[in-house]
């Protein structure tokens, strides 16, 4: 199983996992990275090290969301049923990594915004 | 071995003498002896679920005299010693040798049968998990008869659990348990992850996987991801103990927030571990029940996914009042507050299920929409708790105690009985009594509310978790007896399912092949399913195989498998097309023999390091005898 088609579509199994891994692997950047750095930040009395985490991972992760989104317009835009054999299936694959990354871009927004607020020295 | 309706079909016809021998080859051998030789996936996930609810009715013991000693205030019961062993044993045992193990029973036993095949992907290494489990379990609680029981929290924390301030043999059996505990749990979840995606009925590609299974593949990831902390940790904390390290001692330049990292790291996610599998079995059951599919199947996968990695992301928010930086700890309340998106998605998605639709209330539906109650309100509390401002006012109180059983009992015990109801006719081959888990059901329900909804009031007022008493004075007197009584209803409710089961066994009306007019694969099985699970591995087009082969009139199978082997098909992991066969190894004595070999070193290093030694000698040698290679030339 080296690639599997669909209408001229060649898709290599492996790469159709990359929104399902890219998204997650960015959000656990940010959160250990953000936590890692906190201590370093009071040092430095700057915030710029935390804010660049999340900009790069935040990018990381749309990265994912993008991938995912391209291959699901290959295989057709419509929602995956469980039937059409491979497009269908291609189509579940890219929507699950669509969401996953968009939920883990979600999720770094999310940790990002205390930065903003809350002192790293506290 | 073909995907798409052949050319011609034709009729597959089986001969008397073909299925006598099939059943042979994957024959069981009888007798106490031949008991420990078992390797089938379903003589083991029996034995999982067994064993794990006999847990379950032990530690639920443990649980009632802790409310005994709590009824009224200045009781002396149990004297505070016992008391801290036993609120120790009964978390320890609910969470590491009840729901985790029947949990990976339950997917043992039927995540081969969803998938259409007839065993999973190394039959002995699951014996051999078994064993394991087994013997941690007698051990940790044969520690308890010999007093030697561990007595510092289901958690442990370290500096209490350290040499200077438990001495003993208590927290060595802890930690060496826990260990085993974890080694079974990874040989199920390596198991479960390679059935499923290699071993999946032809045409069963990942978008027409039943949810259960989904829900059975996130747990044995999480469960790769999460134990390997633990098991960490407790060696780290073994080796100060036995040889005076000092990764936990201050003094030695040690951390001891650093065990609260790693056992967090493992202890979050294992409520999930916990959680991930019930949902499964929720929307398993809701199917059935409504008799049409599930709403939002996509984003029910999802969710689940989705829940299984946000949970890693969320252990901090056990350490809110370590003194942790407070940017440090905003970050995990951002992700402890965002787990609940997937969450309700998971909710609404059922609820779009249910609406309109013709509800079946049997016994396992009950169970589910108690669930819903149950959880939406321990869902809730975890909002809260989830705020730091909130946490640190209700800490280590019994705020925390009413909120995680809301979680585990509802999130998780009350799905895990409706699954038992659903799936006793496939597991027993008789059903058991409807009007007798209708009463198990609202016994349970109300007493489970009885019990815990005051411990919210009782930890607003101040009330600490694990004191053996309080004085009269505090005023907590009341509200305490209630929960007590509570809990009495609570045992009663689930003692009424377990007499209902015992009953079963013997009068239980027999049960069709589905009974409930379910529509996936183990339904297609007898009931109880043969040796061999299904006479011919079937071909499934759909989500819904058993519903198309009623439309249809019709059933596609795979021939070509031998009868005279432990034959299975492996197909490809996205697509499942049929890619290869996998002979299955023979049922042996050597995973049990290793098992116990294993459990001598580990127990032994309790009490002097040669064992390990030793151990490491003797496993070597039955591991030789294990995997002994098959006699190519015999063709068996």
């Amino acid at each position: 199983m080296a690639s599997e088609s669909n209408g001229g579509v060649l898709l290599h199994p492996l790469v159709l996992w990359s929104g399902w891994v890219i998204g997650p692997g960015a959000w656990a950047l940010h959160l250990l990275g953000s936590y890692l750095l906190v201590s370093r930040a009071c040092e430095n009395g700057s915030m710029w090290l935390l804010h660049g985490t999340t900009l790069v991972t935040l990018l990381l992760s749309l990265a994912g969301a993008a991938v995912a989104w391209r291959q699901w317009g290959r295989a057709g835009r419509s929602w995956p049923g469980s039937g059409d054999g491979e497009a269908g299936r291609i189509r579940f694959m890219a929507v699950m990594g669509l969401l996953i990354s968009a939920l883990s871009a979600l999720l770094i927004v999310a940790e990002g915004i205390p930065n903003f607020f809350l002192d790293p020295c506290l | 071995m073909t995907l798409e309706k052949p050319a011609n079909p034709r009729d597959v016809t089986d001969s008397q003498e073909e299925t006598a021998r099939l059943e042979r080859t994957w024959h069981s051998p009888g007798g106490l002896l031949g008991w420990f030789t078992h390797v089938n996936q379903r003589m083991i996930g029996k034995r999982f679920i067994i064993t794990a609810f006999i847990f379950f009715l032990l530690a639920g013991i443990l649980g009632i005299l802790i409310r005994l000693q709590l009824a009224g205030p200045e009781q002396q019961l149990l004297g505070p010693e016992l008391y801290n062993q036993f609120f120790t044993m009964h978390g320890t045992v609910m969470m590491f040798f009840f729901a985790i193990p029947v949990m990976e029973g339950f997917a043992i036993y039927f995540v081969p049968l969803m998938v259409g095949t007839r065993d999973m992907a190394f039959p002995r290494l699951n014996a051999f998990g078994y064993y394991v489990y087994l013997i941690g379990g007698i051990v940790l609680f044969g520690s308890l008869l010999l007093s030697m029981a561990p007595n510092a929290g289901w958690f442990n924390y370290v500096p209490l659990s350290s040499k200077l301030y438990s001495p003993g043999y208590g927290v060595d059996v802890w930690t060496t348990m826990i260990t085993f505990i974890e080694v079974s749990a990874l040989t199920a979840a390596v198991e479960l992850i390679v059935t499923t995606l290699r071993m999946r009925a032809p045409g069963m590609s990942l978008n027409r996987m039943p949810l259960f299974v989904w829900a059975a593949l996130v747990m044995s990831f999480m469960i790769v991801f999460a134990m390997p902390a633990v098991i960490v940790s407790s060696t780290l904390l073994i080796l100060d103990r036995l040889v005076e390290t000092q990764f936990f001692i201050v003094e030695g330049g040690g951390e001891p927030l650093l065990w609260q990292h790693l056992f967090w790291y493992f202890g979050h996610p294992e409520v999930y571990i916990i959680l991930v599998p019930a949902l499964g079995m929720i929307s398993t059951i809701i199917i059935t029940f409504t008799r049409r599919p599930i709403y939002g199947y996509t984003a029910l996968v999802l969710s689940v996914v989705a829940i299984g990695f946000v949970s890693f992301g969320l252990w901090v928010h056990h350490m809110f009042t370590t003194g942790l930086p407070q940017l440090g700890m905003s970050f995990f309340t951002a992700a402890s507050a965002t787990i609940a998106i997937p969450s309700g998605v998971q909710i609404f998605c059922w609820i779009a299920s249910l609406w309109g639709a013709k509800i079946r209330f049997a016994t396992p539906m009950l169970w589910v929409l108690g669930f819903f109650a149950i959880f939406v309100i321990g869902g809730l509390t975890g909002v809260m708790v989830a705020s730091i401002p909130f946490d640190t006012q209700v800490h280590d109180t019994f705020f925390l105690v009413a909120h995680f059983h809301y979680v585990l009992i509802g999130g998780a015990v009350f799905p895990l009985i409706g699954a038992t109801y659903y799936w006793w006719p496939k597991i027993t081959g008789r059903m058991m009594s409807e009007a007798a888990g209708k009463w198990s059901f609202w016994l349970a329900f109300i007493g489970f509310n009885v019990t815990f909804f005051p411990m919210h009031q009782l930890g607003l007022e101040g009330m600490p978790r694990r004191i053996y008493t309080y004085v009269e004075e505090m005023g907590w007197g009341d509200l305490n007896l209630l929960a007590t009584i509570g809990s009495l209803v609570l045992a009663t409710g689930f003692g009424v399912t377990l007499i209902n089961a015992i009953w079963s066994v013997f009068r239980g009306q027999r049960a069709e092949p589905n009974p409930w007019g379910a529509p996936t694969l183990e339904w297609a099985a007898d009931s109880p399913p043969a040796s061999y699970n299904f006479r011919h591995i079937p071909v499934v087009h759909s989500r819904w195989p058993l519903w198309d082969w009623e439309r249809d009139r019709e059933r596609a199978v795979v021939t070509g498998l031998r009868n005279d082997r432990r034959e299975v098909v492996l197909t490809s992991i996205l697509d499942a097309k049929p890619v290869g066969v996998q002979v299955l190894p023979a049922p042996t004595i050597w995973p049990f023999v290793s098992a116990v070999a294993a459990s001598m070193g580990f127990i032994g290093i309790i009490f002097h390091p040669i064992f390990f030694a030793i151990a490491f000698f003797l496993v070597a040698f039955t591991l030789v005898a294990w995997f002994w290679p098959r006699r190519p030339w015999r063709n068996d």
